[in-house]
């Protein structure tokens, strides 16, 4: 029994525990500031969220424990049967579901407990994404190995076979997801990609993924010929270097086909498939619009609920506009403004660097896992924290459009928190057995 | 190693924008906190206080008596302010078991050392809006006030008091339905809905302080701009006669099983509503007032219609009251459908007056057909001149359109127009059946029903609402006259010879439709449905009020006017004879006759006072000059004057006197007064005339 429970504990990387008991530990104090009200005063009433919250850790954490007892090695034999379930979980919530503030991705067992089985995906996604990659004759490049390629500069366009299948079992859940009418939770599934970079993906990808975006806000912002003179302009230079960058001019003169076709159909996409209320966001980002109404007006609320803050904050519980439930949404989407509002630019900072050591706690992990399979898990899930983390903090502060996904472990909600705790909790117990499992 | 090479460039690359990204959000949040903080912290202030409206007082609805049918009464919510200036720790520690166990004993919700501990751990908190109580009444908010630890003032001791109104109907569920209710701006119902501009008053602002949710606390103790109470509405009902329909109506319904029904009072001069009750049976097998029957729902009206059927033909001469007419066997075969009379067999050949006393069917259809068969548009004119084919464009929000068809409308047929003779194809609110025999009543001036005499703001007259005609005159005097003896008829001869009585003439008619069962039709497989009706008015010989009942869907198997509807009317109009002083007034004329000369009984009193009244009376006086108090003693022709005396140390006749005069008289003389019974001083413990002094108290008997 020692050696085994040695084995489930001892092994535990500490740090990334105490991070994940510190973020929980303090949304749930934030919940209770956000949700605290003269009829709720108790942090553990549980007709209130904070009630409920601490209810949703302890399920989490007793989940957690569950999890550390399991044979990791059974996620690998498991992955595709989990991921199929889940799949079929996204089905049914588009068949059965009920729309909860728009978005047809839950299911309601009652009326204070639903499930998001979106939140599942990810993992799921994670899973089969390491089990994809880990095959040893797996690689992003067809043909040769990526390393000799790389200085030469040889890249094109393609993509082996395996890479394919990688990007298909993203965009199954994406495009699920996307359907649910969740877009937030969908645009989650654009950070396995950054994953994909660590492990050879052809490095163009996403070049052509920034550039399209930076593309996409200029083609709205500016004149079309504008964009378009400046695109030659790049192009013009990236052709004195085609031979170093891009390894023959047949490439150069497929991207700036690309970007010139992207760049015309910009605007026609803008106008015609994005939704009233997604131009208004991207208006309202972008500064070109001042809407106190809709969307910009809870960025604007979140805003001044943080800048209000000050260096060291209100203090818990006495955010005046935190007990104005004057931002709304403020226990899930916008927590982080009561964080800004009553622990002021000490605590908020203090929360992003406590993210990046998270973060990079969990890539330095994922980094020593002998086993292909769960460094590739580790860093989807680096990732997926990552990009949850950037996207409602950047929303809360004005930075990103606001797109509605919750902060890790932070925000309320049961779903996203078990969601989480399933993510961490595995990868925890994949660094435990790493000395144990072969290469 | 090439391929090593690249993957830490790539790993290193993902540290780089995680790391970079983070900053980002650093140097935003930098930005927000300090660049622009000012800006911000200077818009959230600008948010916790606002000017916020403050409720006025809603205006009360008042009854014909003038009681109250409708009042809002004040309620108070209080809160404590835990950290108020005048509770220092050790005040607090000594009075917190006092102030607990009196708010415990006074409201008996939570044990004192519960409201002890919620006190102390507001404190504790440093609340300053501590909620103690809802829903308080102004004597239990004076009671609080002088409660230890709030009894040094306001801002010292830190109660707080919001007032708030809650709407009260004194007369609980009586003619609830009319008097309605008022929720926000786009529902409510009945008078308060109809008059709510009035009674709603003006909001005023006061400076608030948001503390979260939507709490608001006062910034100060006044408003800015204080609100305008709303104006009361006097109403025409009579709480009296409306319990008396009310309760009739509810015995009836319990004892016929019948689905809903209603009742309207209305006076014939003005088209005043004295008493309008409906009431429908729940799911409970209780009857409740959930729908205004009377006035919002319009169907086949039945045998009262007939009332309109001769008034037309009357107007045209086609028929006097006395013309035969062949009813035969009772059965009569227009179209392949067969009309039937009551009576099994029929009534063979009767007079016109005496058809429409035994309400028979087959005359009303055969006259109309005989006489309008070829120009039915003319019939269809004579119902538009009676005001049936519109609303009565009544205050209240609800009322039904009523449907008179037209002979170029679509669904006219060969049908129609002996159908409507005797009241079916035709849809009218109960309401407009009452109009329509009030207008008869009144001699063809056709009265708008009526709901409310009055505005006024804190008694002052604010606006009157003087009876409408509707129609100056909806027929001939001829015509009148000759409906008049009809409607007797049918009470004396005919088909309501149940409500005839010696004490006082009723006229009216009894109705018995058939009415379409929801969709079904009017033949539904669960049998017929029946509304039994009866409208009419009394004292027959000079009309006082109108009164219109409507039982729908009596399942009992009785279904007849006379007897589901008739007892009903008979238990209204009974009460109302025997209780209205201006249709006896013949019986006191007489008795006042024989009073009329006497000189009345004068109290003794301030001769001013005295004067004042008799004077307004035509009663003859004579004045003793002089004096304050007198005697007033009753003569033959006058009332004469005899002073008492002003001395103050003289004790004065105080018999014959006003009880409120003598202990005036006493008191300012600095003498206790003890009383006994009640009336005039009849006996006094000092004798008039002799000294006060040493007299500290005075003993009157009064009878």
């Amino acid at each position: 029994m020692t050696s085994r429970k040695q084995q489930i504990i001892g092994n535990v990387d500490w740090w990334l525990l105490l991070g994940y008991l510190l973020l929980v530990f303090f949304g749930w104090i934030n919940i209770y500031s956000a949700s605290y009200s003269e009829t709720h005063t108790s942090i553990f009433d549980m007709s209130a969220e904070q009630g409920k919250q601490f209810v949703w850790i302890c399920i989490s954490l007793g989940m957690g424990l569950f999890l550390l007892l399991f044979d990791a090695r059974i996620y690998h034999v498991l992955s595709f049967i989990i991921y199929g379930l889940v799949m079929v979980g996204l089905v049914l919530v588009l068949l059965f579901g009920q729309t909860v503030a728009g978005n047809k991705s839950w299911f309601v067992i009652t009326s204070s407990i639903k499930i998001q089985p979106s939140e599942f995906a990810k993992f799921a996604t994670a899973l089969v994404m390491g089990r994809i990659m880990s095959d040893p004759k797996f690689s992003f490049s067809p043909g040769t190995s990526l390393a000799n390629r790389f200085h030469i500069g040889p890249l094109s366009f393609n993509i082996s076979k395996n890479g394919m299948w990688a990007i298909i079992f993203v965009l199954i859940p994406a495009i699920l997801i996307l359907l649910e009418n969740d877009t937030g939770t969908t645009l989650v599934f654009l950070s396995f990609f950054l994953a994909f970079f660590r492990f050879g993906f052809n490095w163009l990808f996403l070049i052509t993924g920034v550039l399209s975006v930076i593309i996409f806000f200029s083609t709205i912002l500016y004149p079309i010929y504008y964009v378009l003179a400046c695109l030659a302009f790049i192009g013009g230079i990236a052709l004195l270097f085609t031979r170093q960058l891009l390894g023959g001019w047949k490439v150069w003169l497929l991207m700036m086909v690309f970007f010139t076709g992207f760049t015309l159909t910009v605007k026609p996409i803008y106008d015609k498939v994005l939704k009233e209320h997604h131009r208004k966001r991207i208006m309202v980002l972008l500064g070109q619009e001042k809407d106190m109404k809709g969307s910009g007006w809870n960025v604007n609320n979140s805003k001044m609920a943080i800048g209000s803050g000050g260096v060291a904050g209100k203090g818990f519980l006495k955010g005046t506009l935190t007990k104005l439930k004057f931002v709304p949404k403020q226990h899930t989407d916008f927590i982080f403004s009561t964080v800004g509002e009553e622990w002021g630019f000490i605590g908020s900072t203090a929360l992003v660097l406590l993210y990046l050591f998270f973060i990079m706690r969990l890539i330095w992990v994922s980094e020593r896992q002998r086993s292909m399979f769960s460094k590739v898990y580790g860093y989807c899930l680096a990732c997926i924290f990552f990009f949850h983390f950037f996207m409602n903090i950047g929303t809360a502060i004005g930075m990103a459009p606001a797109v509605g996904i919750p902060l890790p472990l932070v925000s309320y909600g049961g779903s996203s928190l078990l969601g989480f705790t399933l993510l961490i909790f595995v990868f925890l117990k994949f660094d435990s057995q790493n000395m144990h499992i072969l290469r | 190693m090439e391929n090593r090479k690249d993957i830490l460039w790539r790993i290193y690359l993902i540290y780089i924008i995680t790391a970079f990204f983070s900053l980002m959000i650093v140097y935003k949040i930098f930005q927000i906190q300090f660049v622009e903080g000012d800006k911000w912290r200077e818009k959230s202030e600008a948010i916790s206080t606002q000017l916020r409206k403050v409720q006025a007082n809603r205006g009360n609805i008042l009854a014909h008596d003038e009681t109250f049918l409708a009042v809002s009464i004040p309620v108070f919510e209080l809160r404590m302010d835990t950290k108020a200036e005048g509770i220092s720790e050790e005040f607090f520690n000594n009075k917190i078991d006092s102030l607990a166990y009196n708010l415990s004993s006074l409201f008996k919700d939570r044990s004192g050392s519960e409201y002890r501990e919620y006190i102390r751990k507001g404190r504790i908190q440093g609340n300053r809006y501590l909620l103690i109580k809802k829903n308080v009444t102004l004597s239990e908010l004076k009671k609080v006030q002088k409660f230890p630890l709030f009894n040094i003032g306001r801002v010292e001791g830190g109660l707080i008091s919001i007032a708030k109104s809650k709407r009260i109907k004194p007369y609980g569920n009586l003619a609830s339905r009319t008097i309605g209710k008022e929720d926000g701006e786009t529902q409510g119902l009945g008078l308060e809905k109809a008059y709510d501009k009035f009674l709603r008053g003006e909001e005023g602002l006061r400076m608030m302080e948001k503390l979260g949710g939507n709490l608001w606390r006062p910034v100060d103790q006044e408003n800015t701009i204080d609100p305008i109470d709303g104006f009361d509405v006097y109403t025409t009902i009579d709480p009296r006669l409306q319990d008396v329909a009310e309760s009739e109506l509810e015995r009836q319904l319990a004892m016929h099983q019948a689905g809903y029904g209603c009742v309207i009072l209305m006076e014939v001069k003005t088209g005043d509503i004295k008493a309008i009750a409906n009431l429908k049976r729940e799911s409970d097998g209780k009857y409740y007032e959930s729908f205004n029957y009377a006035i919002g729902e319009a169907s086949d009206p039945g045998s009262t219609f007939k009332l309109a059927t001769m008034i037309a033909l009357l107007e045209d001469k086609y028929v006097t009251t006395h013309d035969k007419i062949a009813t035969g066997n009772g059965e009569l075969i227009i179209y392949n459908h067969k009309l039937t009379d009551s009576k099994k067999g029929g009534h063979g050949t009767i007079t016109v007056q005496h058809a429409f006393e035994v309400s028979s069917n087959v005359a009303m259809a055969k006259m109309v057909l005989d006489h309008y068969r070829n120009k039915p548009q003319q019939f269809v004119d004579h119902l538009k001149r009676m005001h049936l084919d519109r609303p009565l464009g009544l205050e209240i929000p609800g009322e039904a359109t009523p449907t008179v068809k037209n002979k170029t409308d679509k669904d006219w047929s060969g049908l129609t127009l002996p159908m409507m003779s005797i009241g079916y194809e035709i849809l009218l609110t109960p309401m407009q059946i009452l109009t329509l025999y009030n207008a008869v009543a009144n001699n063809g001036r056709m009265m708008k029903p009526r709901f409310v005499k009055e505005i006024r703001n804190r008694g002052q007259l604010v606006q009157s609402i003087h009876p409408v005609a509707l129609e100056e005159k909806i027929c001939s005097d001829q015509t009148l006259q000759a409906c008049k003896s009809m409607l007797e008829g049918v009470v004396e001869n005919g088909t309501a010879k149940n409500l005839n009585n010696t004490v006082y003439k009723i006229a009216g008619k009894t109705g018995t439709a058939v009415i379409a069962n929801n969709n079904k039709g009017y033949r539904s497989p669960s049998g017929k449905i029946y509304r039994a009706s009866f409208c009419g008015y009394f004292p027959a010989d000079n009309p006082k009020y109108t009164c219109m009942v409507v039982v729908n869907a009596p399942s009992n198997n009785v279904y007849y006017g006379n007897v589901v509807a008739g007892p009903i009317f008979k238990a209204v109009s009974d009460k109302v004879y025997a209780s209205a002083f201006d249709i006896n007034q013949n019986y006191y004329d007489k008795k006042r006759d024989g009073l009329s000369n006497r000189i009345p009984i004068c109290k003794s009193g301030v001769q001013d006072d005295i004067i004042t009244v008799l004077n307004k009376l035509n009663i003859n006086s004579r004045r003793a000059d002089n004096y304050t108090l007198v005697h007033a003693v009753s003569s033959e022709k006058q009332v004469v004057m005899k002073p008492l005396t002003d001395e103050e140390n003289i004790m004065p006749d105080l018999r014959g006197m006003g009880l409120k005069d003598a202990i005036y008289i006493l008191e300012k003389r600095g003498i206790q007064v003890r009383i006994k019974g009640k009336g005039m001083v009849r006996q006094q413990s000092v004798i008039p005339g002799s000294t006060l002094s040493g007299i500290a108290e005075v003993i009157l008997e009064l009878s």
